[in-house]
């Protein structure tokens, strides 16, 4: 009797730790949501050694090393990713966030207008193209580029915002209060387009 | 000195690229003109001097950089004096480095110069300078600092062998910058500490110090099209002979104590890709030697355009 309860009770433990052994890419994604960036890019490096050519687990390296502040490291292994899949979107778009951070705005600049070459309407390449032409201090082309993006998406704000600080930066004062209007009647609250419609 | 190929140089810039989307570009070309002509006033050799040239920068992306530049002078001297004409050739190249756990830019960069002219005493002839720095700068563009270093050579002074006498100069330059203002205005020291091996040579000295403090405004944007982009007032106090400047890539040849300047450059930008700076400045001199104390009075144009 007393051997048959032990074996139930090593049944019920043996079952219990299989639970609790987490897969890594789901434990990583938890830590992620806890934003324990380095536990979770710790519990799945040992894929790169059995997966080091998957391109999700170059993105989700390069993902984690961003958010830890690691840009160069990051970039490196969002370039790995895009040497891999050189039709990738998320590698090239993943890869000019370091490049944004570092003020690489020629280079984030170059992948976002890839990924524009294949497809013109894609959201997140035309947004880092115009930190990019900002960041470069390329008035003209930010506000023909804000122009062509708030075509493309009409109730999105953040193309006016881009547009507003254009004008602004050209010393154009309507034209950046009539966008900041605009940018307001989308988002009542937007910090910076009030700032600028009560200073201007 | 051959104008046309300066007025074709301009009308060459003044080509508008159309307006289209954004290409995907790797290289980036810049391409400058310049021109300058001053007057020394009060000297006892020189009456004025006149110079013009190109540069063209040649970048990839941020990661790395070659500049190349040619500049001709011609100096006016007074009677019984040959003028002298000069070829100044420039190259540089530089890579940008941005390491994780430094919250900056740091830049390496070797700049080369040969300078070439008829100076019957060969004093100022036959230099090469070979000048590294290393730079940082602050992503949040509060702070930069650099460290040059430059090592010039001067051809033999003329005379029978045995007599010539040789010059070389070795010269630091730490520099430190930072934004204030709400980053409107930009301060930039730099200390230039020149050693001449030949103080016979060097106007007598045997070492000199000098400082040079540049403050530069942004103004507020504008649409008026006469309003700058930039001003930029430089000021140079001390002594310096032989220097390098890095900042303007010249080198100051003449065997004299420059013991001070002052100037004002102005930069309008015309477009995203196109700029003009307008610079009037003022040195003073000192030919030791000849108890000659004289003054510089200069302006200096420039036509810059990226493609």
């Amino acid at each position: 009797m007393r051997w048959k309860r032990l074996f139930w009770i090593f049944l019920f433990a043996f079952s219990t730790s299989q639970a609790m052994a987490e897969p890594p890419w789901e434990a990583s994604l938890r830590l992620e949501g806890e934003q324990k960036y380095q536990e979770a890019l710790d519990v799945i490096r040992p894929l790169l050694a059995s997966q080091g050519s998957s391109e999700i687990v170059l993105l989700r390296h390069g993902w984690l090393n961003y958010m830890l502040g690691n840009l160069s490291e990051s970039a490196v292994f969002y370039e790995k990713a895009l040497a891999l899949e050189k039709h990738s979107i998320d590698a090239p778009l993943g890869l000019t966030l370091p490049l944004l951070a570092q003020e690489r705005w020629r280079e984030a600049g170059y992948h976002a207008a890839k990924v524009l070459e294949g497809d013109p309407k894609q959201y997140t390449a035309n947004l880092r193209m115009l930190e990019s032409l900002e960041g470069r201090k390329k008035w003209g082309r930010l506000l023909a580029q804000a122009n062509r993006m708030s075509n493309l998406y009409p109730k999105d704000a953040t193309p006016l915002v881009y547009m507003a600080r254009a004008h602004a930066w050209r010393g154009e004062k309507s034209q950046a209060r009539s966008a900041y209007d605009m940018v307001v009647r989308l988002i009542p609250k937007h910090i910076e387009a009030n700032n600028y419609l009560r200073n201007n | 000195m051959d104008k046309r190929w300066l007025v074709g140089g301009l009308l060459l810039l003044w080509v508008q690229p159309a307006g289209a989307e954004e290409e995907a570009q790797q290289w980036f070309l810049t391409g400058a003109l310049q021109a300058s002509a001053g007057d020394y006033y009060d000297s006892a050799q020189r009456n004025d001097y006149n110079s013009a040239g190109v540069v063209v920068h040649l970048d990839y992306l941020e990661r790395a950089g070659i500049t190349f530049g040619y500049n001709r002078t011609n100096v006016d001297f007074k009677a019984n004096t040959k003028d002298m004409e000069q070829d100044a050739f420039f190259a540089s190249g530089r890579v940008n480095l941005t390491p994780d756990g430094i919250p900056g830019h740091i830049g390496l960069r070797l700049d080369g110069h040969w300078l070439d002219n008829d100076d019957t005493t060969n004093l100022s002839d036959e230099v090469d300078v070979f000048a590294p720095m290393i730079s940082y700068a602050s992503y949040d563009k509060q702070w930069y600092f650099d460290l040059g270093y430059a090592y010039s050579d001067y051809g033999d002074s003329i005379g029978p062998p045995g007599r010539r006498q040789s010059l070389h100069v070795s010269q630091l330059t730490p520099t430190v910058g930072f934004g204030f203002n709400e980053m409107a205005d930009w301060l930039q020291i730099r200390g230039y500490f020149i050693d001449p091996s030949n103080s016979a040579r060097a106007d007598g000295e045997n070492d000199t110090q000098a400082v040079e403090a540049k403050w530069t405004h942004w103004f507020e944007p504008s649409t008026d099209m006469w309003m700058p982009y930039t001003t930029a007032v430089t000021g140079m106090a001390g002594e310096r002979i032989f220097a390098v400047d890095p900042d303007t890539a010249s080198v100051y040849n003449l065997a004299d104590v420059h013991r001070g300047a002052l100037s004002l450059a102005t930069t309008w930008r015309l477009n995203d890709d196109r700029s003009v700076i307008l610079s009037a400045g003022h040195d003073w001199y000192e030919d030791q030697d000849n108890n000659d104390e004289y003054g510089a009075a200069s302006l200096y144009l420039n036509f810059t355009q990226e493609w």
